[in-house]
């Protein structure tokens, strides 16, 4: 699955998950990827919502610390401080994986994908 | 292989009818579970400790709205029944949730036997309730999932079953963003608009993932 969308989505305006370390073995739990609003044209969200509209299910492995208001009223945590964890944060999307997809599963994951960014 | 993604992204890229807002509530509580009520962003695992801190955050408000003499509760699309029962207990009396999503309205009914609570599934906006029989309408998250007619009915229809003098008890997300086919942002100011024949005030507002929840209450005019 995971190669499958490693090639599905080569040409696509997202940014995929990095390729694993030499020398280490990926646990291939959490396919994420990021939409970015202004190279997509599509924000985070609506992505998740253009998802969800196809039937397929999506989440969001994680916001970033500081985006928790308990972190923000206990310490005082500032997102704009940790401006690449926001970034991740407020651009990631988690998409179907498991070994439990079907073929054609992954071709309606593949083909959603592709059509909300086109 | 690539056949079938060809066949299925054409299928996606084809214009589409706008499924009506039940379809769409049906298919998204197929899709999470409980879960469908959240903000997306919300992960799965965070369910509980979300409608915690809802909770925390409006139950105290309700409280001080509540003058005492309140019997009979709407809540108005009431999703798999998280506030009902509560709600039921906060006026020592009975709390009626409705939905159009028989999936939320068949979990609230597993999550809730007290002969204070009832649950009904409803056609859209549709109250099967009797005019003027209801002493509050707790309203937590759901107009902004409704747009044009629908809107208007759910507006007309809530006024109709709360009594003169009785609360209306909004939440809904007001933040400044844009919404999408199933999602609609409003102000508080739009809120205050939709009800003509209720005294609303914007009381207070609370953060979720950055955006603003803002609870709106007031008493319908006798």
């Amino acid at each position: 699955v995971w190669a499958r969308y490693d090639d599905a989505f080569a040409g696509l305006p997202l940014t995929l998950p990095s390729a694993p370390e030499t020398g280490t073995r990926h646990a291939r739990h959490l396919y994420t990827v990021l939409v970015d609003e202004k190279v997509t044209g599509i924000s985070r969200d609506a992505f998740l919502e253009g998802m969800t509209e196809h039937a397929i299910g999506v989440g969001v492995h994680y916001m970033s610390i500081p985006e928790h208001p308990y972190y923000q009223s206990t310490y005082g945590w500032k997102p704009e401080d940790y401006p690449n964890a926001m970034l991740v944060g407020r651009q990631t999307v988690s998409l179907p994986i498991s070994a439990k997809l079907l073929p054609d599963d992954v071709d309606d994951v593949m083909a959603a994908v592709t059509a909300l960014l086109l | 292989m690539i056949g079938s993604f060809l066949n299925r992204l054409t299928g996606f890229l084809l214009p589409k009818r706008k499924v009506p807002a039940s379809t769409y509530w049906e298919q998204r509580a197929e899709t999470y579970g409980n879960r469908a009520v959240l903000n997306l962003v919300h992960p799965p695992e965070a369910y509980d400790s979300i409608t915690r801190k809802q909770k925390e955050e409006i139950f105290p408000l309700l409280a001080k709205s509540l003058n005492g003499s309140e019997r009979i509760l709407l809540d108005f699309g009431c999703g798999p029944g998280r506030f009902t029962a509560d709600l039921a207990k906060m006026i020592s009396g009975k709390a009626i949730g409705i939905d159009p999503v028989q999936k939320f309205i068949e979990e609230a009914r597993t999550r809730s036997l007290q002969a204070e609570v009832e649950y009904h599934v409803t056609q859209e906006t549709g109250i099967p309730l009797p005019d003027h029989s209801v002493d509050v309408v707790w309203v937590c998250l759901v107009l902004g999932g409704l747009q044009g007619a629908l809107l208007a009915s759910a507006v007309l229809e809530i006024e109709r079953v709360l009594r003169p003098g009785g609360l209306l008890f909004l939440i809904e997300n007001t933040s400044e963003m844009k919404g999408h086919a199933h999602w609609t942002f409003r102000s508080a100011e739009d809120y205050l608009a939709l009800f003509p024949k209720v005294t609303l005030q914007d009381g207070h507002s609370y953060d979720d993932l950055g955006q603003r929840i803002s609870i709106i209450a007031g008493r319908k005019l006798s």
